[in-house]
């Protein structure tokens, strides 16, 4: 997944920060910068398609609304991010790797015998 | 220099890199004192590396002699006059130079694209970890996630340090396992870990045709992450970081297919939940290393000269 472009990124803002789901002219009205209604629809579509809006039938026209918080979004890409990492070289050096269930639950014993001999 | 005398040279000092390799891969003292055993690697891959180069160097050269002897069939006295370098035709054309520039090329190409990726890397972490809902929490930044993390980025001329933990690490924590994690990357951050990770993969991937120490890069990443548990686990205690490292290393739902280098995890939470081992017979093995390791050098360059004077 690639980050949002710049046009992207503004009509999701506005998403994000309404409360309800928005037609696509009121999404129009709320940007710095108008855009012409195809543009916006164009994105707004593309945005659907990618998963990130859903539209709902509202009177004549359709309402969008975001399917994932603003937050949400950042923890995705952070994550997906690191997944692409080649670390081989240190570019960050990570706490740890993943453990297989089998070692996690040994450890997870290991540690209960320490505590519960400890006390 | 004669032939058979350089493929000696030459496979004394491979055996003896080979061997080190094994002996430092299988030790079980590195465990209880990473720093040194970081500090014999390097040596090793300084001085095995260095002597197979200049033995290599040497064998070069008298196989370019011995092929030209061959094909021009020109008197053997007078060709070893040219090409033993001297200043009638410059030091470029001799076998040695050829080597150890290509030598020199390879490693600035490794170097070259082993700083792209990780500097893309970085550079791509900084932008998200800028335009991101970051909250700064006891030095740390705090970011939105579901799966438990914490990694640092070194500063440098693109931004300060970072240690970075999601979320889910910071609520999945107690304090004293949180402090554990932020120790153990701090202790990173001022041993200055990247950099040594980094010199071991690009002096591997350059070496890695000719299979000197080519458990270098691996063992220096793992060797450096048992460092910095011991510098975390000074101040916070074995058991708070042993439960940390389970912690955020244990698989969930949220964590299949989280893509991670083959680890050292579970061995670093066995160490830390046995005693502390106080080996006295510790500081003479790696003494002993340390003095084999740097004698080779010498011994397979200087052992023909040594030789003939013995032998006069």
């Amino acid at each position: 997944m690639r980050s949002f472009g710049d046009l992207e990124s503004r009509l999701m803002q506005i998403l994000w920060s309404a409360r309800t789901g928005l037609t696509v002219q009121e999404v129009i009205e709320r940007l710095e910068t108008p855009v012409a209604y195809t543009t916006a629809i164009t994105v707004i579509e593309r945005l659907r398609a990618k998963g990130w809006l859903t539209r709902e039938k509202h009177g004549r026209a359709f309402r969008y609304a975001a399917t994932r918080t603003e937050s949400q979004y950042a923890a995705t890409l952070m994550s997906e991010a690191l997944d692409e990492v080649d670390d081989r070289a240190g570019a960050l050096l990570s706490f740890a790797d993943r453990l297989t269930p089998d070692e996690a639950q040994r450890l997870r014993e290991a540690l209960a015998r320490l505590e519960s001999g400890e006390r | 220099m004669s032939l058979v005398v350089a493929l000696v040279l030459l496979a004394v000092a491979l055996t003896s890199a080979w061997t080190v390799d094994r002996a430092l891969q299988r030790a079980r003292w590195v465990e209880a004192a990473p720093g040194r055993a970081l500090a014999t690697w390097h040596l090793a891959a300084v001085a095995l590396g260095g002597s197979v180069v200049a033995v290599g160097a040497l064998l070069t050269h008298d196989v370019l002699e011995h092929v030209m002897f061959r094909v021009t069939g020109v008197a053997e006295a007078e060709l070893h006059r040219l090409y033993a370098g001297g200043l009638e035709l410059g030091p470029l054309w001799s076998g040695t130079a050829v080597l150890v520039l290509a030598g020199v090329a390879a490693m600035v190409f490794h170097a070259a694209r082993a700083t792209r990726t990780t500097e893309r890397s970085r550079r791509r972490l900084r932008e998200l970890l800028e335009g991101g809902d970051v909250a700064t929490v006891d030095g740390c930044d705090v970011v939105p996630g579901d799966t438990p993390y914490a990694y640092c980025i070194p500063g440098g001329r693109r931004g300060r340090s970072r240690i970075v933990v999601s979320s889910s690490a910071q609520r999945l924590l107690g304090p004293d396992e949180l402090a554990a994690v932020v120790a153990h990357e701090r202790s990173h951050l001022r041993r200055r870990h990247h950099r040594v990770v980094f010199a071991a993969e690009v002096f591997t991937r350059t070496v890695s045709p000719l299979r000197i120490l080519p458990s270098y890069a691996a063992q220096v990443r793992r060797l450096v992450e048992l460092q910095a548990d011991d510098d975390a686990s000074r101040p916070v205690g074995r058991v708070p970081l042993a439960r940390a490292l389970v912690t955020m290393a244990a698989p969930s739902a949220a964590t299949v297919g989280l893509a991670m280098a083959a680890g050292s995890t579970n061995e670093r939470v066995v160490r830390m939940l046995r005693r502390p081992e106080h080996d006295r017979r510790l500081s003479a093995s790696v003494v002993a290393i340390a003095v084999v390791v740097a004698l080779v050098p010498p011994a397979t360059l200087g052992l023909p000269a040594l030789y003939l004077a013995v032998g006069a």
